[in-house]
């Protein structure tokens, strides 16, 4: 399926983002709400407790109240200056993966909440500094190392993409025949079926015996 | 009451690489229109609370019922559209037939959908003076017949002169491309190149 970068409503990527968790300040009492902190057994939030809340939940709130009156959200740990330091100093070193699998579109919410303007400006920077270190894994085609912890999400499809497109380049300066392909798709259910197949072949000989 | 069961039906679909689409998870899905509809009655009594009393402090948990509804909503929708897409994607590669192991997996409705959309996609292709197949010549063809191996027992195969070719397996043929093409898709035949 075609991505695309603007986030529609059936966009699984931009859905498992928002079940993202955010650190929130509560801003006043909140009755019934004591079941969103867990490590309370109360019914209700008190002012001023800290609880993580999940962000599809900030945005709806934000959405509809125009100002927050309830919540005062945090800029979550990862984009807060320690890291932003390393990101300045060499971005390349960081594994953006294991921060955050989704760290642009996660840092991408978040700057709404940042007054500062801090993190805009720091996922931009990473980005930026990024992106030749990611063309160069691009151009080694025969790089069979799997990058996918050292990589933010849409970093990897760019990625992969890249290398495929790579490659078929190199073929086509090779001027290599064109040759009709199985499609992807009905290798991997073959490979499946075959699978399937062989352990149904198990199952009836071990009954034989 | 936290939408995680909704999140983790989508993953579910997401993370389904062994097979090319997850079984309808019809169960869950129920579950969770449950869900939403509890969350509406309870949101709804509250709302004629309010009216009467007008009392504030109904308001957080009224907004979060709502936002948990939203957020069901489109994780359920979601879901339903993402298999559709699926299902596209499968009429292209695989062409207008559905195999059984894909077809326990889906529900009626999503099999009328496939029918219906396999329906549009041949009349459009009908509908031009020559019939444009646009599943051939994916990739620029360079001549008209090609060398093909076979790589299982297919039986016979008719060619538009009216010549037969029994397609054995592991059995060599020179081609028409345009008539072979669509078995080599099918993993049928293998593209011989020298």
């Amino acid at each position: 399926m075609k991505r695309t970068y603007y986030p529609n409503y059936f966009s699984i990527d931009d859905i498992i983002v928002t079940q993202e968790k955010i650190p929130c300040i509560t801003e006043q009492e909140l009755s019934n709400l004591g079941f969103l902190d867990q490590s309370h057994s109360s019914t209700d939030l008190k002012a001023n407790q800290e609880v993580q809340l999940p962000l599809w939940y900030i945005l709806q709130v934000q959405k509809e109240r125009g100002r927050n009156q309830f919540y005062d959200v945090k800029i979550p740990n990862i984009y807060k200056s320690t890291y932003s330091e390393i990101c300045k100093a060499d971005a390349t070193a960081v594994d953006l993966g294991k921060l955050n699998k989704h760290f642009y579109e996660l840092g991408r919410y978040v700057s709404h909440f940042d007054r500062n303007g801090f993190v805009g400006r720091m996922i931009y920077e990473t980005c930026r500094s990024r992106m030749k270190y990611l063309k160069d894994l691009c151009n080694n085609i025969n790089n069979e190392q799997r990058n996918e912890s050292r990589l933010d999400h849409i970093e990897y499809h760019l990625f992969l993409e890249g290398s495929k497109t790579n490659k078929k380049f190199s073929e086509w300066l090779q001027e290599s025949t064109v040759n009709i392909k199985t499609s992807e798709m009905v290798v991997n259910h073959r490979k499946r079926k075959r699978a399937l197949m062989e352990a149904e072949n198990a199952i009836a000989g071990s009954q034989k015996t | 009451m936290s939408g995680q069961r909704a999140f983790n039906l989508l993953k579910e679909h997401q993370q389904t690489t062994d097979r090319l689409i997850s079984n309808f998870n019809s169960e869950d899905l129920r579950a969770i229109l449950e869900e939403i509809n509890i969350a509406f009655q309870e949101n709804h009594q509250d709302a004629l609370k309010f009216q009467e009393t007008r009392d504030k402090t109904l308001f957080p948990m009224i907004g979060y019922r709502h936002a948990l509804l939203q957020r069901n909503l489109r994780c359920t929708l979601a879901y339903l559209y993402n298999r559709l897409m699926k299902l596209k994607e499968i009429r292209w590669h695989l062409g207008p037939v559905i195999t059984p192991d894909i077809k326990e997996a889906l529900t009626e409705p999503e099999i009328q959908w496939f029918n219906n959309y396999s329906k549009l996609l041949t009349n459009y292709m009908t509908s031009f003076p020559d019939a444009i197949n646009l599943m051939t010549d994916i990739k620029p063809p360079k001549a008209l017949f090609i060398e093909v191996k076979c790589l299982i027992d297919h039986g016979k195969l008719e060619l538009e002169n009216g010549e037969t070719v029994l397609l054995q397996r592991n059995s060599i043929h020179y081609l028409p491309r345009t008539e072979c093409e669509h078995l080599i898709r099918q993993g049928i035949l293998e593209h011989i190149s020298h």
